[in-house]
């Protein structure tokens, strides 16, 4: 047998196993908890942990973006205005 | 640098940034007093950067309360005093008032109206102090009841999550009063806002985390 099929079933093997017994595929403590109101909170905790990045620079990104836009738009003013005065 | 090797003065002068200098040359070929300025100081990045790190900071205490609360099978355990929702719903009135306020200085220190941004500036710090009052008033009387910071999870995250929040809000208002000193001063003006900016973003960001915790603490 070549090489890559004995990688490939490997491979296969290795999955159906994690898949038929998740609880051993636990790679963290909380997530063998179980379905419970512990696991409940630890899924929102880790959804709340997750947003928070993206909602923080997300704001921070549009802060800098709109400062941008009102510079630029300050830009254009002062050019016209000093265009009329010319 | 080798013995006897001469520098001009023009070579090691210092780095002046584009902010301050004045536009001598450019596309419109006009000289003045137009000053090139960034879009955004190295001041506001430097607040955003810290807003950035606080804010996930209470993230990060959220993230833990959320756990706490989720997994407890009562809210607020049974023998523990409820936490006051009417005192502090007028509190948080108070707290976004002072955000409006604040905004209302800003934009008269950019119409160069020194008086009325003092008072917008006062006001904000009186009512700043006053969400601290009351917030204090409010800890005393459930000290008195028998909720404190041995009281469990209920007890711990509930002072420090409110007391961490209640800690940024007496830095901004010491920050603040240093502001208000230097607007009695004269400091700021039109063409020089950025301290009051400064303070304005780190109180509204203090502001803005409130309602989030007010509604997670407090009414969920």
């Amino acid at each position: 047998m070549k090489q890559s099929k004995i990688s490939t079933l490997a491979a296969a093997t290795t999955g159906a196993a994690i898949c038929a017994a998740p609880g051993i595929a636990a790679a963290c403590a909380t997530c063998g908890i179980g379905d419970g109101p512990e696991a409940g909170a630890y899924n929102a905790s880790a959804i709340f942990l997750l947003a928070g990045p993206y909602v923080t620079f997300g704001t921070i990104a549009g802060i800098i973006y709109f400062a941008y836009r009102r510079a630029a738009r300050r830009e254009k003013i002062a050019r016209a205005a000093l265009t009329v005065k010319q | 640098m080798a013995p006897g090797v001469k520098v001009s003065s023009a070579k090691v002068r210092p780095f002046v940034a584009p902010a301050r200098r004045h536009r001598t040359t450019g596309d419109s070929g006009s000289g003045g007093d137009h000053h090139e300025r960034p879009f955004i100081s190295n001041g506001m990045l430097a607040i955003l950067a810290l807003i950035g790190t606080e804010a996930m900071f209470f993230a990060g205490l959220l993230g833990s309360f959320l756990v706490f609360r989720l997994s407890a099978p009562f809210w607020p355990p049974p023998a523990l005093p409820r936490l006051p929702i009417t005192v502090t719903w007028v509190n948080t009135f108070v707290l976004m008032s002072s955000a409006v306020t604040m905004g209302l200085a800003v934009r008269a220190v950019h119409q160069n109206r020194q008086r009325r941004m003092r008072r917008f500036l006062l006001a904000t710090g009186g009512l700043g102090v006053t969400f601290l009052a009351v917030q204090g008033v409010e800890w005393i009387r459930l000290i008195a009841h028998g909720l404190k910071l041995s009281s469990g999870a209920y007890g711990g995250t509930f002072y420090t999550l409110i007391g961490c929040h209640a800690a940024h809000v007496t830095a901004a208002v010491i920050w603040l009063a240093c502001v208000i000193v230097a607007a009695m001063r004269g400091r700021y003006n039109a063409r020089n806002p950025g301290g009051v900016e400064l303070c304005a973003a780190y109180w509204y960001f203090v502001c803005a985390i409130w309602p989030v915790l007010f509604v997670m603490v407090y009414l969920m």
